[in-house]
């Protein structure tokens, strides 16, 4: 991540998406709206059982969730972190209600962490939707994946990312719920038109202490510091000479007995103050980080979908107009040589704004289940030449999975690959896309067998960053016991260079034990 | 060709489903004919099940599920079919759908309500465990006739119900998961229902055997309400019990739909 210099824009991001979905909105309801209307059956014989029987409360209203503890070593004698063990319960509940045309869905999840009292708590989802025909309307913090891969995708742009525990890419749970309003429109038995209106804009999360930290926010940090402490040093070193300047001068001028002592006192109180700010600007680093607020109306974006199946493939198109949720950084006053007591040297982060349009594909070959997505994210550099812009980018994610032995075998594998367009027009050190490699690639593989009815799975799961050579691995056991009760264990490697997407995280192989109990 | 909705489990869902096979020479006319008898005898345009799934480890512990089926034909005669998990929890909301389709093999999707996502289901995962059950995931998908070569291996009565045993044997064999199917065909026309068949995994050794335990008229229709299937090899068994049923009423048809299958709603 690479920090520019330069001065603030004050500009603030357009926000046309609320103005065109307003009208996509209409017209796509309006299309779906002549759907003939079905032959209703019966309904189901389930929910016609008592509340209890069919595993509601009463009146539509339902309670489910699951309890989990988790037991984790860390058994690197090097761990900086100082902690070998931790262990959390995690409790996941849902609470809903459903209506004759309406539901209401509450989902959250609290767990207590091994530092005493630091319980955690966040609302998972929060949603109300309401079910019009052949359109349905969803309203409050969503959480949606979209896109045909697995785990991995190019496409699935309405949720932010938690990086602050690192997990497998397989997860949903990681994901940010997001404010949003979002009409499905069935157009036929397997085609769907979603728009998406996102009202504010949650950008990826990552943590920059702790266990888990991750490398570019903790060298983002660290570079800022670097910075402030140059900083800091030109302040002291130009006020120190401005003041022995002065000092001479007035000495020269009022002769060596009228007012010396003043006039040193005066020097030394100038030099000793601008040797605490320069001391102290490393500290100021947090404050001199600055993101800008996102939970505002200009950060507002739009995205649609449609998917739909055609013989034996099922295809999809996506369009988004947002931000990308990875930073760009500028710095301000920080390499400026005429600095003062009243500069405000910083590093502001910025989301900027993005077109994506992309498109998925899933379809069977061979016994084969291929999946494929590939994106393209324009940004206002299309040209790659402006150093404060990010460049264009296109991602692309393809994969398959197999059974093997009657089912029995299982092998699950997605590569994800991101390249920087225009690339070669990133010629200043200071340009925000400036990194090592303007393409990357990761790869990641599962090989698992379900046996004794899928009670017992067994799996291995491996993932590499081919240009930084950084991998994973990840060996699991699960045993279900009566549908109800799950027990997990699993080791998780990191390893490749220290500076690498996985090596960062090499002191922190780990033993994970879990008991998970549904109901 | 005309198809036919499953065999298996769709025997105890539909009563439609019956393995089906083709002609070759000697007793094997004979033994057609039965299978043919079978596949033609008059079945449900629609079905709608709810069916109660006890899964029997090697050592009798019991552990249950509940699902709900609706299927139909569409326009054309070919078969859909939308299962509906409710319990337990761990699987609660699981919703799978299959489409027939005229010349090519049948699209399957699954929804699970953890990804919150439809995922279609490769045929090639057709020998795999449908849901942890002894049923796999071609037990319930269509079969044609003449996917199979037959032969009359003689008659013996099973729960005192006079049956033609008929062996089946897949022409392709590597598009079917097991070596060969005996079944014991109910003689009785009104019945013509497969009281037992067992499911070779190579010429000699038995893999999965499947018993009709309890048969009764359903609508007009004899239908299998108690089955079980057992995994010869590991002792394990899933018996299948039907607990509310109805035949050839209306099926809401955005009960086939991707709608259905993420919100489990039809309006």
């Amino acid at each position: 991540m690479a920090i520019r210099s330069g001065a603030a824009s004050g500009r603030r991001p357009a926000s046309p998406a609320a103005a065109v979905l307003a009208i996509l909105f209409a017209a796509g309801f309006f299309a779906a709206g002549g759907a003939a209307a079905a032959q209703e059956d019966g309904g189901s014989f389930f929910e016609e059982a008592p509340a209890a029987e069919a595993g509601g409360l009463f009146g539509g209203l339902s309670l489910s969730g699951s309890l989990t503890t988790v037991f984790r070593a860390f058994p690197d004698a090097d761990d900086p972190a100082g902690t070998p063990v931790s262990a959390f319960p995690l409790a996941d509940v849902e609470l809903a209600w459903r209506g004759d045309a309406v539901d209401l869905v509450f989902r959250g999840t609290a767990r207590q962490d091994a530092v005493p009292g630091s319980p955690s708590a966040r609302v998972e989802e929060a949603y109300g939707r309401v079910y019009l025909g052949p359109a349905d309307l969803q309203l409050g913090w969503i959480k949606q994946e979209w896109g045909k891969g697995d785990g991995l995708h190019a496409v699935d742009v309405l949720n932010a990312t938690d990086f602050g525990d690192f997990r497998d890419y397989d997860e949903v749970s990681w994901r940010l719920p997001e404010p949003m309003a979002k009409l499905d429109l069935h157009l036929g038995p397997m085609a769907k038109l979603e728009l998406a209106y996102l009202p504010t804009f949650t950008p990826d999360s990552f943590p920059r202490t702790g266990r888990w930290a991750h490398s570019e926010a903790v060298a983002l940090q660290a570079s800022v510091e670097a910075a402030l402490k140059a900083w800091g040093q030109a302040y002291y070193a130009q006020v120190y000479t401005s003041t022995m300047t002065q000092m001479s001068t007035a000495l020269q001028s009022q002769g060596m007995l009228a007012g010396q002592a003043a006039i040193v006192a005066a020097a030394q109180a100038e030099t000793a103050a601008s040797l605490a700010v320069a001391q102290a600007a490393p500290a100021k680093a947090a404050l001199a980080l600055r993101e800008p607020d996102t939970r505002t109306l200009e950060f507002g974006q739009g995205a649609l979908r449609f998917t739909t199946t055609t013989g034996p493939v099922d295809w999809g198109l996506v369009g988004y107009a947002g931000f990308l949720r990875r930073p760009a950084a500028r710095a301000f006053d920080l390499y400026v040589p005429a600095v003062t007591a009243a500069s405000d040297p910083r590093v502001e982060l910025s989301y900027e704004r993005t077109w994506m349009l992309g498109a998925e594909a899933a379809g069977v070959l061979a016994g084969f289940n291929l999946r494929g997505e590939a994106a393209g994210y324009l940004t206002k550099d299309l040209s790659g030449d402006d150093p404060a812009a990010k460049n264009p980018l296109a991602v692309w994610v393809a994969g398959f999975d197999r059974d093997f032995l009657e089912g029995k075998l299982n092998l699950n594998a997605f590569a994800k690959g991101e390249h920087v367009l225009v690339d070669d027009k990133i010629s200043s050190p200071a340009d925000v896309d400036k990194a090592e490699h303007y393409s990357t690639v990761v790869v990641v593989a599962k090989l698992g067998a379900k046996l004794l009815n899928e009670t017992l799975s067994v799996s291995a799961l491996g993932s590499y960053r081919v240009e930084d050579r950084g991998w994973k691995a990840k060996p699991e056991v699960a045993w279900t016991w009566k549908d109800v009760a799950v027990l997990t264990a699993s080791y998780s490697v990191f390893g490749g260079p220290d500076d690498s997407t996985f090596g960062q995280y090499a002191a922190n192989d780990n033993l994970a034990l879990s008991l998970k109990v549904s109901f | 060709m005309r198809k036919i909705v499953k065999a298996i489990l769709g025997a105890c869902l539909c009563a439609v489903a019956v393995p089906s096979f083709a002609q070759t020479a000697g007793s094997s006319a004979d033994a057609y004919a039965i299978m043919k008898a079978a596949e033609d005898k008059a079945a449900p345009k629609t079905t709608h099940a709810l069916v109660k799934l006890e899964l029997v480890d090697e050592k009798g512990g019991l552990s249950e599920r509940v699902i709900e089926q609706w299927s139909a034909e569409d326009a054309a005669g070919l078969a859909r079919s939308v299962i509906v998990f409710h319990t337990p929890a761990t699987v609660k909301n699981s919703r799978f759908l299959t489409v027939e389709n005229a010349g090519r093999d049948d699209d399957k999707w699954i929804f699970l309500p953890a990804l919150k996502k439809v995922r279609r289901i490769a045929a090639s995962e057709g020998g795999s465990s449908f849901m942890g059950t002894e049923f796999t995931y071609d037990d319930m998908a269509t079969r044609k006739l003449d996917d199979y070569s037959y032969r009359l291996l003689g008659s013996e009565a099973v729960g005192g119900r006079d049956c033609d045993i008929v062996e089946a044997l897949p022409k392709d064999p590597k598009k079917s998961q097991y070596a060969k199917i005996v079944t014991w065909m109910a003689k009785d026309p009104e019945i013509r229902l497969p009281l037992r068949a067992q499911m070779y995994k190579d010429a000699s050794t038995v893999g999965k055997t499947l018993t009709m335990e309890e048969i009764a008229q359903v609508d007009g229709y004899w239908m299998p309400l108690r089955l079980t299937m057992k995994n010869e090899e590991t002792g394990r068994a899933t018996r299948l019990v039907q607990q509310k049923m109805e035949l050839d009423k209306a099926v809401d048809e955005r009960r086939f739909t991707v709608k259905f299958l993420e919100t489990g709603r039809v309006e």
